[in-house]
């Protein structure tokens, strides 16, 4: 997955770097899962050899091509003099030769002839300057060769410092307090001196086989007296000791640390190796800037110009997104712009209203409102007695009389209920036994199966019933019934008599 | 001498006096400039100009809905208020509203006990003439004379009614109406 991702990704750095028998490059890409190296090449060299065999092993990486990557050129620990000094509080500038000067501690050296940068760092709360020169004549010839190849370095840095770089990606180290890092080679090591983010200053020794662990030993008790010299007054914190794993279990034995009086760490990568040296130097292409770090020949090569360092692909798909912003606003605009037409072309065919104005189209239109909504309350919530007059006489029993007809349906008049009722009342004969008559039943249950009623007076009663005596012999008794139609009652009380029913 | 030396020396010429442009040359501050410069020119050359494009437009569209539906509503409003025009009584008379139940009454044989026009009331925007009437007669003329009353041109309705045999009088009934009717 990150070495797919590292494929498509377009920051991609290129580290030279250029031994005294050998020549590393790698090609580190960073992607954000990590950094990537896509592809690692070294080679020894003769001293005639040396252009065809930088040329060649850039042209393996693809360096100054289609794509050019920067490349970080890094030179071996002897060529470069190094070294750092605390800043005193409030002189915070000057120029890298007079730091120089100051650090070699001569006032007549010749520095014309040497290459100088000066990087300015912060350790537990004090300004540190490292200076690094080396000599111009060497920078110019490797220039020469790289511009050979078409190459313009981004950055030449010592080769220490690549593989400090290059040993921080593998292992970190607390930065508060100050730390050794050993890298060993086959017959070589190099000790780096760090406090914090500052290299303070290296030592490169010989490793004599067999006598590995003397040497060591001695380099760091040395390294221990150094660093006070060179400002840190805290005691070294570790000593990391980078490759060359045959010495690992003499290294990290509890014996060697008490020897050396300080816990040692051992780490297989990186060793003191081209390699290793090129996979720092490009690191530093992909994770710092030009100016964080040291660049020996950033006096000697003329500053790249805006074209040469425009990111086109970046500003390619910043102008894509943009344009389909636009393409994206400029379609919804147009949307809502032919949406408006079928409207006005409806508005147009209504020309009794094209000089009218909003205002007196809603004044209009409430009116309107007002009277239509009035008529039609008038007209539905009516009764239409014709029907009644008509079902309830058919309805009536034989013998039967009917003595009251009265309805009442009231037109709503502002917060006051209006009166819905119906009631019928009839006569009917009793028979000569004295039984209530049967039609008052009958009479009842045709009511109630009455659509008529069911729609507007679902709710039939018979509320009272009376017999009264004849006035004469031959007639017979009757009995006078009272029905009570009346509607559904509304939602708004029933709580208030499940409530009563509730506390019974 | 070779050309990076002699660049060399143009860059020493070149440290005095900087640029404004030259921290560009940083590639950091370049990506941020470029960035800076593309979001610019996407907001006040394309977004500015063509949200408040959008905008107007949207604006125009709710109006013109809004007005359009309103046009619409009256229309159909209108064809409403034309069914019952022509049912409204011409004025808002009481007086011409008994003469024209009594010339209704009259067309049928019905006695006229009482006639009493009640308080005008509102309805709606309208007013409506609630008049009190008792008249004599059959149960067919009256049931006649109902009917008239409710299929008649002009929008009324029957609030209340009572028939009842008169006492001492075969066959015939007393009827009461109060009859609400719509004034124009």
């Amino acid at each position: 997955m990150k070495a797919l991702l590292a494929k498509f990704m377009p920051y991609k750095g290129i580290g030279l770097y250029i031994g005294e028998r050998e020549i590393a490059v790698s090609k580190v890409a960073r992607t954000p899962l990590g950094n990537v190296e896509l592809e690692s090449h070294s080679q020894s060299y003769e001293p005639e050899q040396f252009a065809d065999v930088v040329g060649e092993l850039l042209a393996k990486v693809e360096a100054g091509g289609k794509h050019p990557y920067p490349v970080a050129v890094g030179i071996p620990a002897r060529r470069v003099f190094y070294s750092t000094r605390p800043l005193p509080t409030g002189k915070e500038s000057g120029s890298a030769e007079s730091v120089l000067r100051e650090v070699m501690q001569s006032p007549n050296v010749c520095i014309d002839e040497l290459a100088v940068q000066v990087v300015k760092g912060r350790y537990a709360k004090r300004s540190l300057a490292s200076v690094a020169s080396c000599r111009r004549d060497y920078l110019l010839d490797l220039l020469e060769v790289l511009q050979q190849a078409g190459v313009q370095p981004f950055r030449t840095e010592p080769a220490p410092l690549a593989l400090l770089r290059s040993a921080n990606d593998k292992r970190r180290i607390r930065k508060s307090r100050p730390a050794l890092r050993l890298f060993l080679g086959d017959g070589e090591a190099l000790a780096v001196a760090v406090a914090g983010p500052v290299c303070v200053f290296w030592k490169s020794f010989k490793l004599v086989a067999g006598n590995e662990q003397a040497a060591l030993r001695a380099a760091i008790r040395s390294c221990q007296t150094l660093i006070g010299r060179f400002g840190i007054d805290a005691p070294l914190d570790v000593a990391l000791v980078h490759g060359r794993e045959d010495l690992r279990e003499v290294l990290t034995g509890e014996a060697f640390s008490k020897q050396v009086g300080v816990p040692v760490v051992w780490c297989s990568e990186p060793g003191l190796t081209g390699s290793s040296a090129a996979y720092g130097l490009a690191l530093g292409c992909v994770q710092e800037q030009p100016g964080d770090a040291i660049n020996l020949t950033q006096s000697m090569t003329p500053q790249p110009t805006i074209w040469q360092i425009f990111p086109w692909s970046e500003v390619s798909v910043q102008v894509a997104l943009v344009l389909c912003m636009a393409l994206f606003l400029f379609g919804h605009a147009r949307h809502v712009q032919q949406a408006v037409v079928p409207v006005n072309l409806e508005l147009a065919k209504r020309a009794w209203a094209a000089n009218k104005s909003q205002a007196d189209l809603n004044k209009e239109q409430r009116e309107l409102l007002q009277q239509v909504e009035a008529v039609k309350k008038f007209v539905s919530t009516r009764v239409r007695w014709t029907e009644y007059t008509h079902d309830v006489a058919e309805r009536l029993p034989e013998k039967s009389t009917l003595t009251l007809f009265q309805g009442m349906c009231e037109l709503e008049d502002g917060g006051k209920k209006p009166k819905k009722l119906f009631t019928v009342r009839a006569e009917a004969p009793i028979d000569s036994n004295g039984t209530m008559p049967t039609q008052v039943d009958d009479f009842l249950t045709s009511l109630r199966g009455d659509p008529l009623l069911k729609r507007d007076f679902p709710n039939v009663e018979l509320t009272d019933i009376k017999t009264t005596q004849p006035a004469r012999k031959e007639e017979s008794a009757t009995a006078i019934f009272t029905v009570l139609c009346v509607p559904k009652a509304t939602a708004a009380p029933a709580p208030k008599a499940a409530a009563a029913g509730g506390h019974k | 001498m070779t050309n990076t030396a002699r660049g060399r020396r143009s860059a020493d010429g070149d440290k005095e006096k900087k640029h404004p442009l030259a921290s560009l040359s940083n590639p950091t501050h370049l990506r941020v400039f470029l960035t800076a410069t593309v979001l610019a020119v996407a907001y006040l050359g394309f977004y500015s100009p063509l949200s408040s494009q959008f905008d107007r437009s949207r604006q125009e569209f709710d109006a013109q809905l809004r007005r359009f539906v309103v046009i619409s509503d009256i229309e159909r409003l209108r064809e409403q208020y034309k069914l019952f025009k022509g049912r409204l009584s011409p004025k808002p008379d009481a007086n011409e509203w008994v003469h024209y139940l009594l010339d209704g009454v009259r067309q049928y044989p019905l006695k006229v006990s009482m006639l009493d026009p009640d308080k005008v009331r509102d309805v709606g925007p309208y007013k409506a003439v609630v008049l009190r009437v008792d008249l004599e007669g059959s149960l067919a003329d009256i049931h006649k004379f109902i009917n008239w009353l409710e299929t008649n041109e002009r929008l009324i309705r029957i609030d209340a009614l009572s028939i009842q045999p008169i006492r001492n009088k075969n066959g015939a009934l007393m009827a009461s109406f109060t009859i609400v009717g719509m004034m124009g």
